[in-house]
């Protein structure tokens, strides 16, 4: 080993047995059905290469994520072909922090990198076919090419950030001050890391963000989902980049006190012993901090844009911080502190395997099979809104389907775009001419969808069957109904429809 | 926008309280044990059992507590 280190469990050989550990914690995900967005990924890889390109310039994010899919999806149509980057890109940056806590000599950053290895918000999205475990795989890639003087990883880690989200101008507006300050007696290396992260601002603005990201801006402005941030928010925001959202809701409680009270105490013994932090704990907390006020001040000078999982990248310098407010902890706090956190992890972890956040789809594939074995020549499927295509176009792409004509704008808070709709080719149909003969009834309407849809879909919704229902209340209409032609107007007791197996 | 989407504002209302309320919760927690460590060595032979045997009493009550909300959240749709 190139370096003496300073605890054992970050030893050569400890490492990799932690790191086989993290590989086989993260396995089960690959396997699961895919939740929405990971749908819209999975779709993309379907597409010929113009609709493809057109599927995501009526979306929010950057190609990278799904160019480097596309070509593994091709492999199999199984989940874990797009989930496979994702899977990769979380133990490199578990690498990667390893890496650094190794060459900053950073005081308990074997427990960042420990806990890095089995939370579960880290667990999750290793085995979620969207960007971000790449981003904070290429964050961590940026940090450790600036600590170790390598330019030319600096560059490729910028370009792939600005490439992979929209967060990633933030990410690389937050690392720019880290490298000159790293550098700043160094002025040839000033010039030469302020020059690769300006050359890689201009190349992303000259290819992707002047033609399409000011397009998708418009697009957007009429309907995007995100909401203003509030203080429960923000402590709910904290608790899913810290632990993860797979905390069942009877321990939410628990878990929420128990993650306070850690971080808490952290924080204060942070202030308590601040004189003894580590060489360069600036940029770690620069890190931890700056893309976050950045996209909340984004969010107050334009439209709300605060999105929790686009700051994964931050995540890693806030657990090197805890890690080494820890380490100066008193021992019976120390393990006080790691037992509540292993705790609430044990917790989270436990739900991810028994009862998955993204098993929320086996009522659809459930309902799937019912439509096929019940399907008859002439049946068609209809969709009330935009919302159910994306699943249905992944899983039942071999089964006929319409999309009812939008019953005004497009104004669809959360919805694709009419650009994405586009793309993927769904037939439109008036829910009059559906109810000429018998209609699967998809439906996925949600408080944000448009406020038209519900009463323009109600003719067919009152007179139909539930063959597969995910929700029914006052807030969300969600499943899959039977619409057989002369049904009689049935009276829908939504109370009735909730289901409560806990 | 619809009905729904206020009644969905006021259940993240609720949310939103009901999380400061546990952060602040949490908060409280570390903050007493925090500030036991500069008092009196007698006072934490005493004040740190305390502490421990409150802090398990309230972890009980938070999952039973917990378990029942959750049921009742359930049936009534939230």
């Amino acid at each position: 080993m190139k370096y003496i280190q300073t605890n054992i469990l970050l030893q050569f050989d400890n490492f990799w047995k932690l790191f086989t550990l993290a590989a086989l914690l993260r396995l089960p995900g690959l396997f699961m059905p895919y939740w929405y967005d990971e749908a819209f990924t999975a779709l993309s890889t379907r597409l010929p290469f113009e609709r493809w390109v057109a599927y995501l310039v009526g979306d929010v994010h950057p190609p990278l994520w799904y160019i480097l899919v596309w070509p593994l999806a091709q492999l199999t149509d199984s989940e874990w072909g797009p989930r496979l980057p994702a899977y990769l890109f979380s133990l490199l940056a578990l690498w990667l922090l390893w890496r650094i806590v190794a060459h900053t000599q950073w005081p308990g950053g074997y427990m960042a990198v420990v806990a890095m290895a089995v939370l579960p918000f880290w667990v999750f999205y290793a085995s979620e076919a969207r960007m971000y475990s790449m981003i904070a795989a290429l964050v961590l890639l940026a940090y450790y090419a600036m600590l170790t003087g390598r330019p030319a990883w600096w560059f490729i880690a910028l370009c792939g950030l600005l490439w992979s989200h929209n967060y990633g101008m933030f990410y690389v507006a937050v690392l720019w001050p880290c490298a000159v300050a790293q550098w700043h007696t160094e002025r040839r290396r000033v010039v030469e890391y302020t020059t690769l992260t300006v050359l890689s601002g201009a190349l992303f603005a000259a290819n992707w963000l002047l033609p399409v990201t000011l397009a998708q801006m418009l697009t957007l402005s009429g309907g995007y989902w995100i909401q203003p941030l509030t203080a429960g928010q923000l402590m709910q925001n904290i608790f899913y980049l810290v632990v993860g959202f797979t905390v069942p809701p009877e321990l939410l409680a628990l878990a929420l006190v128990l993650t306070f009270a850690a971080l808490t105490w952290l924080v204060l013994t942070g202030v308590q012993h601040w004189r003894s932090l580590p060489y360069g704990w600036q940029g770690v907390l620069w890190m931890t901090v700056g893309v976050g006020l950045l996209a909340q001040l984004v969010s107050m000078a334009y439209r709300p844009i605060f999105l929790f999982r686009a700051l994964v990248g931050c995540v890693p310098f806030a657990l090197l911080l805890a890690a080494w407010a820890l380490q100066v902890s008193p021992r019976p706090a120390r393990w006080m502190v790691g037992a509540g956190v292993m705790l609430v992890a044990a917790i989270g972890l436990g739900r991810f395997w028994l009862e998955p956040p993204k098993a929320e789809a086996e009522w659809f594939l459930s309902g799937l099979d019912t439509v096929r074995s019940e399907w008859q020549p002439g049946d068609v499927v209809l969709h009330a809104s935009s919302a159910s295509t994306i699943a249905w176009q992944t899983y039942g792409v071999d089964i006929p389907q319409r999309l009812a004509t939008p019953c005004d704008s497009w104004d669809n808070y959360g919805g694709l775009s009419r650009q994405t709709i586009d793309a993927i080719e769904i037939p439109e149909m008036t829910v009059e001419d559906a109810m000429q003969g018998r209609v699967w009834l998809a439906v996925g309407l949600g408080p944000l969808s448009n406020p038209c849809t519900k009463p323009a879909i109600m003719p067919i919704l009152e007179r139909a069957e539930p063959v597969a229902v995910q929700y029914v209340n006052e807030y969300s209409i969600s499943g899959i109904w039977l619409y057989t032609p002369g049904n009689a107007v049935t009276e829908y007791d939504y109370s009735q429809e909730v289901v409560c197996e806990r | 926008m619809t009905d729904q989407y206020y009644l969905w504002l006021s259940k993240i209302a609720l949310e939103d309280a009901g999380a400061v309320s546990m952060a602040a919760f949490g908060a409280m927690i570390a903050l007493m044990f925090w500030l036991a460590q500069f008092t009196q060595p007698a006072w934490r032979r005493w004040l740190y059992p305390l502490y421990l045997a409150w802090l398990a009493v309230a972890i009980i009550a938070m999952i039973v507590v917990g378990f029942q909300a959750g049921q009742a959240a359930c049936e009534v749709g939230l």
